[in-house]
């Protein structure tokens, strides 16, 4: 599932995908592939993100229950 | 004996070799991980496929020998589904953007690949108008060149197509 909620996110903070993943460490393949759902990423990686985003990780990567 | 001591200084530096190339990556590389979580995932899916790869071909040649079918001498065909291996570890890598760390460039590994390809057939094409690549339609160890080139041609082309195929999606858009 697309993450629509990272790539608005980072487009607020007028960030390129390489500029974030430069920021948190990873390959701007690393955040392609995120945004596109492609990717889980781990929490470590999750939380690095919600930091150079300024977003909880709820806000960037809970799902709600389809139910 | 000449013969014994030109290959132990081969191998002598060879080791060397590997051993300045190991401390220079050492001392040359900072706190940063050399590839991300995801590139690490996908090198040790790549690896799986490449062992496995590796260890059927293996044991096909050893089953094609037993059967009296041999299309290498036994100094070179095992080398054969090694190489098979690397190439498939390689395109596997690259397919899944994991085979260039963080910091390399891709210009220098395209050179580094252009290097191998042509010092192989330096060696290599000259050897196979000698005729001394084959001897009774078996590839012998003189040959090894024209396969290790072959390999490196093949992950020359998947690291260019898929390098254009990025900067491509890169500028279209970040990938999307």
């Amino acid at each position: 599932m697309k993450n629509l909620r990272l790539k608005s996110a980072r487009a607020a903070k007028d960030l390129s995908q390489e500029a974030l993943a430069s920021l948190v460490g990873v390959s701007r393949q690393t955040i392609n592939a995120i945004e596109k759902g492609d990717y889980n990423p781990t929490i470590r990686l999750c939380i690095a993100i919600c930091r150079a985003l300024g977003k909880t990780l709820d806000e960037l990567f809970w799902e709600e229950d389809p139910k | 004996m000449q013969k014994n001591l030109s290959w132990l200084l081969g191998a002598l530096c060879g080791v060397t070799l590997v051993v300045i190339v190991y401390l220079i990556k050492r001392l040359t590389s900072g706190k940063q991980a050399d590839f991300d979580e995801r590139q690490t995932a996908a090198r040790g899916e790549a690896f799986k496929y490449a062992f496995f790869t590796t260890s059927f071909f293996e044991l096909l040649y050893v089953c094609l020998e037993a059967g009296g079918i041999s299309f290498a001498d036994q100094t070179v065909g095992p080398l054969l589904p090694v190489l098979l291996g690397v190439a498939i570890f390689a395109i596997t890598a690259i397919a899944k953007d994991a085979y260039l760390s963080l910091r390399e460039n891709p210009k220098t590994t395209l050179v580094f690949l252009l290097l191998m390809i042509a010092s192989n057939l330096l060696i290599g094409i000259p050897k196979f108008l000698d005729g001394k690549a084959f001897s009774d339609g078996r590839l012998t160890f003189d040959g090894v060149q024209l396969p290790v080139a072959a390999l490196f041609l093949v992950v020359l082309a998947a690291f260019v197509i898929h390098w254009f195929r990025g900067r491509r999606s890169a500028e279209d858009g970040e990938g999307e």
